[in-house]
């Protein structure tokens, strides 16, 4: 604001002076100075500009701009280049027609040039640039020559000169291509900056590469990649297609980064995309020889990471992955059955000629579901590696897979049974020499599969059976390995799952305790009762092992009309037992299970005092020998009279003491495999074995899988238990919503239900008709969906 | 004057049209859009790195410099800049001498520091001079 002040008051002493004349006062003669510029620009346009003065033509077209000759000198100065490139330049280009190359290199070379004249006469001109082209809106100078090289040179004749550079660029990339031969990048380079270079016409703004070279180029590039993979395609071969492919889009990509714009590149990938992956991908991956389920089965690691690669190139969806992995491992299902059997078979073969038990073919089921437990893991790790090494974790394909292993574990029957089997083996024989951590390792793994079980109460009812049997044979190797097991199951599903197998494992801790203390009670009684004879009190000492379970946590079948009658010495033992038991709880049953339990006796036979474990059962039907002369013989029917063993059992306890080939501790007569209602048994005095300690297997106690009829009532009962759970979560929900629409309580039910089983909504609508007929619930009056609760 | 032959000199001769000689650093003359592009085109001035000024006598010339060598130094500045002096009774011929030796030109080629339009605000006169420029009844 100062100067202006001071300006203001020193307008009134102080004259501005007006310009010289020089600057701008003097007359100009148009021509005259035309002649001048003219001339110039020829000079300029053949290389002679070192001779003429800058400063003089500028201050020429700055008088000839200032007189308002602008119009005049801007179309002057077109009309000289435009001459020049027609009469010029053009003819020097057409002159070097036939070879190619040489024709390249002239169009390049006169372009470079024409370049830089324009450039230099634009420069000099820029008073006119600045100040007439401006304001006039026209282009500047530099630009204009642009356009009439575009014009008079490249499009001049309908498009002459450009159509056969055109041509000859995709000739020479072609030949590249097919040949690899190496062309001149750089020529080809600084050919297609000129297309690009070339202005658009006014009505479009693409420029010339974009308008008339790109889509000739793509064509060109579409024909070679559709020959190239119909060449491949004819292989046959996945893994060949593949590896060709990579090599040729890598060729591509390095090729025409070279000389390529970068707008046209991905446009180029796209189109390699489309044709040479996307099209073919799903008969390539489908080849029998070295396709995608080859490459899965011999864990082809980097190759299958290449196929994730170029799939990942046209499809972030990869949906073509994840329908042939679908496809994969639920053809694995069947594989695995088949290979599961043929590792079985062998042994199954192998076992039957040494020895023709009949037991063998049932432990081989077992076998079975153990190794197809084994394989399923094996065949999870795979699809883990593969997910890891090659797919860099891709969650979409990690999802894909994990939902495809769920259903071929869900579709093949027997995964709950086979599972708790594999984990029954595991806890009670393959643990053995293991360490902690890897026995962890393999119950986690099996947890995964856990994962998977739609039907989760199913499992949970045969790991109850499978515990049960191995709690009370005392089969587990360790404590600790079931505990954790049963945490991590807990760790899924919460404590309410888990509570009564917690519970089992409460009561054997219990009993145990129980157990010992009854024992010492017992030691003090006999010493008080007997305190000098000692001998005598060893001698008739039994000892007895109790195991007390609560008859809801436990899965087994209570035998409440048993009349089994105790051998006497048992039977003192039992009432005392109970005093002791009831004395502590009094208001509890105990009802007395034993077909459960076993008996050590300690017998003498003619050769040898054997140590001989055998059911309950069993015991006491030796136990009617016991005391009687040698020869003393009983029939079926006797047998039965006296021990009340029921009829089935007693057969069974009969054929494992008396046909068993190791455990013949009685003669039958008629020697034969059935037993028969006459049949007599007498003592085996000959018996014989080269161990101390004999085992009398018991038949029914050991854990193998079920047969049909045994799993149809596995299945019934569990159905059974469903109806029990869907009617208790729907009162439940009902209960603390009151009131709910069908679709509400459908939803909620099944999202209560899901930890355990997955509720078709058929039983789910059945179960709110029955709670309907009961008065549970009631439909509202106004509304025929809305269900209320009745308290 | 030897070293002015060389093109890469880091100084340039100014002559004036009445014969007066400056030897002005380059780098304040490139701030000049017409004197960049003669220092930087292959013509006769860019080889002798000479430039004859017809249009500009020494009294003006000089006062130019000046400014050429006020701006250089301030260019980047962004404060405490002071006002550079320009006489009353030269303004006008200032006005038309700046308007040929461009000293804002700007083209895709020449892309001439943006100090002088930040000067041409920060400082009235020029910005005085600039305005006038579009008012200049000399120019079309």
């Amino acid at each position: 604001m100062s100067i202006n002040d001071s300006s203001a008051h020193s307008l009134k002493r102080t004259k501005i002076r007006p310009p010289k004349k020089t600057l701008s006062g003097s007359e100009v003669d148009f021509n005259k100075s035309w002649e001048v510029l003219s001339f110039a620009i020829k000079q300029i346009q053949s290389k002679n500009s070192s001779s003429l003065s800058f400063e003089e033509l500028y201050r020429i077209s700055y008088n000839l701009v200032l007189r308002k000759f602008g119009k005049s000198l801007y179309n002057n100065v077109l009309e000289s280049i435009k001459t020049h490139l027609l009469c010029d330049i053009r003819s020097k280009i057409l002159s070097t027609t036939e070879d190619d190359k040489k024709f390249l290199l002239e169009v390049n070379k006169q372009w470079q040039e024409n370049l830089l004249s324009t450039r230099m006469i634009s420069d000099v001109l820029m008073y006119l640039n600045r100040v007439y082209s401006k304001q006039n809106h026209l282009l500047l100078i530099y630009d204009v020559g642009l356009e009439l090289f575009r014009d008079y040179i490249i499009k001049y004749n309908n498009n002459e000169i450009g159509d056969r550079i055109i041509r000859i660029v995709i000739n020479e990339v072609n030949k590249n291509r097919d040949t690899g031969e190496i062309i001149d990048k750089f020529l080809i380079k600084s050919i297609i900056y000129m297309l690009e270079t070339l202005p658009g016409e006014k009505d479009d703004g693409e420029n010339y590469y974009v308008k008339y070279f790109e889509p000739v180029f793509l064509d060109a590039s579409l024909e070679f990649y559709n020959k190239i993979s119909n060449e491949i395609i004819a292989f046959q071969n996945g893994l060949v297609y593949i590896n060709k492919i990579d090599q040729l889009i890598k060729d591509e990509e390095q090729r025409n980064i070279l000389y390529l714009p970068q707008t046209t590149f991905p446009k180029l990938v796209d189109l390699m995309n489309n044709v040479l992956i996307d099209k073919n991908l799903n008969i390539i991956l489908r080849f029998e020889n070295e396709g995608l389920k080859n490459l899965v089965d011999n864990i082809k690691l980097p190759q299958l990471n290449l196929i994730y690669k170029l799939v990942l190139r046209c499809d972030t969806e990869l949906s073509i992955l994840k329908i042939l992995f679908h496809e994969i491992i639920l053809n694995e299902g069947d594989d695995l059955m088949k290979k599961t059997k043929e590792l079985v078979s062998p042994i199954n073969n192998l076992t039957n000629s040494n020895k023709q038990s009949k037991s063998t073919g049932k432990e081989n089921t077992t076998q079975f579901a153990v190794k197809w437990v084994e394989n399923i893991l094996e065949l999870m790790d795979k699809y883990e590696e593969i997910l890891k090494k090659s797919f860099a974790y891709n969650q979409q394909l990690a999802k894909a897979i994990n939902s495809s292993i769920s259903q071929l574990l869900n579709t093949s029957n027997n995964v709950c049974e086979y599972l708790s089997l594999f984990i029954d083996d595991c806890i009670k024989r393959a643990f053995k020499n293991r360490t902690e951590e890897e026995c962890e390792a393999i119950l986690d793994k099996s947890i995964v599969i856990f994962r998977h079980i739609k039907d989760k109460d199913l499992f949970e009812k045969y790991y109850k059976k499978h515990l049960a049997k191995r709690l009370l044979q005392q089969k587990s190797i360790s404590n600790e390995l079931e505990r954790s097991m049963i945490s991590k199951i807990k760790q899924e599903l919460g404590a309410s799952f888990t509570s009564k197998l917690e519970g089992m494992f409460r009561d054997i801790k219990i009993s145990k305790d129980l157990s010992s203390e009854f024992k010492t009670l017992q030691l003090k009684e006999a010493a008080e009762v007997a305190p000098n004879n000692q001998k005598e009190l060893s001698k008739k000492k039994l000892e007895v092992d109790v195991n007390i379970l609560t008859t809801t946590f436990w899965p087994l079948p209570l035998t409440k009309d048993n009349n089994f009658k105790f051998p006497e010495s048992l039977h003192t033992l039992k009432e005392k037992y109970e005093n002791f038991y009831l004395s502590k709880h009094n208001a509890r049953i105990l009802i007395w299970a034993p077909n459960f339990g076993t008996v050590d006796i300690r017998m003498r036979f003619k050769k040898k005092l054997y140590e001989i474990n055998m059911p309950t059962y069993s015991g006491a039907i030796i136990m009617l020998f016991d005391n009687q002369t040698s020869d003393k013989k009983y029939t079926f029917d006797e047998i039965y009279e006296l021990t009340n063993i029921p009829k089935q059992e007693l057969k069974r306890q009969l054929q494992s003491i008396s046909v068993a080939p190791r455990t013949r501790l009685l003669i039958k007569k008629p020697m034969s495999r059935d037993v028969k209602h006459d049949d007599v048994f007498k003592i085996n005095e000959n018996f014989h074995s080269n161990l101390t300690k004999v085992k009398v297997s018991a038949v029914s106690l050991s854990n193998k899988p079920e047969d049909d009829s045994e799993r149809g009532k596995t299945i019934e009962s569990v159905d059974r238990s469903r109806k029990y759970e869907t009617d208790a979560a729907i009162v439940r929900i009902m209960k603390a919503r009151k009131t709910a629409t069908h679709n509400e309580l459908m939803n909620e039910t099944i999202r209560q239900l899901q930890n355990r089983f997955k509720p078709p909504p058929s039983l789910i609508k059945q179960r709110i008709e029955a709670l309907l007929e009961r008065e549970y619930l009631a439909r509202s009056s106004d509304d025929r969906n809305v269900y209320n609760y009745l308290a | 004057m030897s070293h002015l032959d060389q093109e890469d000199s880091k100084y340039v001769k100014l002559i004036s049209s009445d014969g007066y000689q400056f030897i002005v650093k380059r780098e304040a003359c490139l701030i000049s859009g017409t004197l960049k592009n003669i220092l930087n085109t292959s013509f006769k001035e860019s080889e002798t790195n000479t430039v004859k000024l017809y249009e500009l006598d020494a009294i003006l010339l000089s006062k130019i410099i000046e400014y050429l060598y006020y701006n250089l130094k301030y260019r980047d500045e962004l404060t405490n800049i002071p006002e550079f002096d320009i006489p009353t009774e030269m303004a006008l011929e200032l006005l038309v001498a700046a308007d040929f030796l461009d000293s804002k030109y700007n083209s895709r080629f020449r892309q001439l520091g943006s100090g002088l339009d930040a000067l041409s605000k920060n400082y009235p006169i020029w910005g005085f001079v600039y305005s006038f420029s579009c008012l200049n009844p000399f120019i079309p």
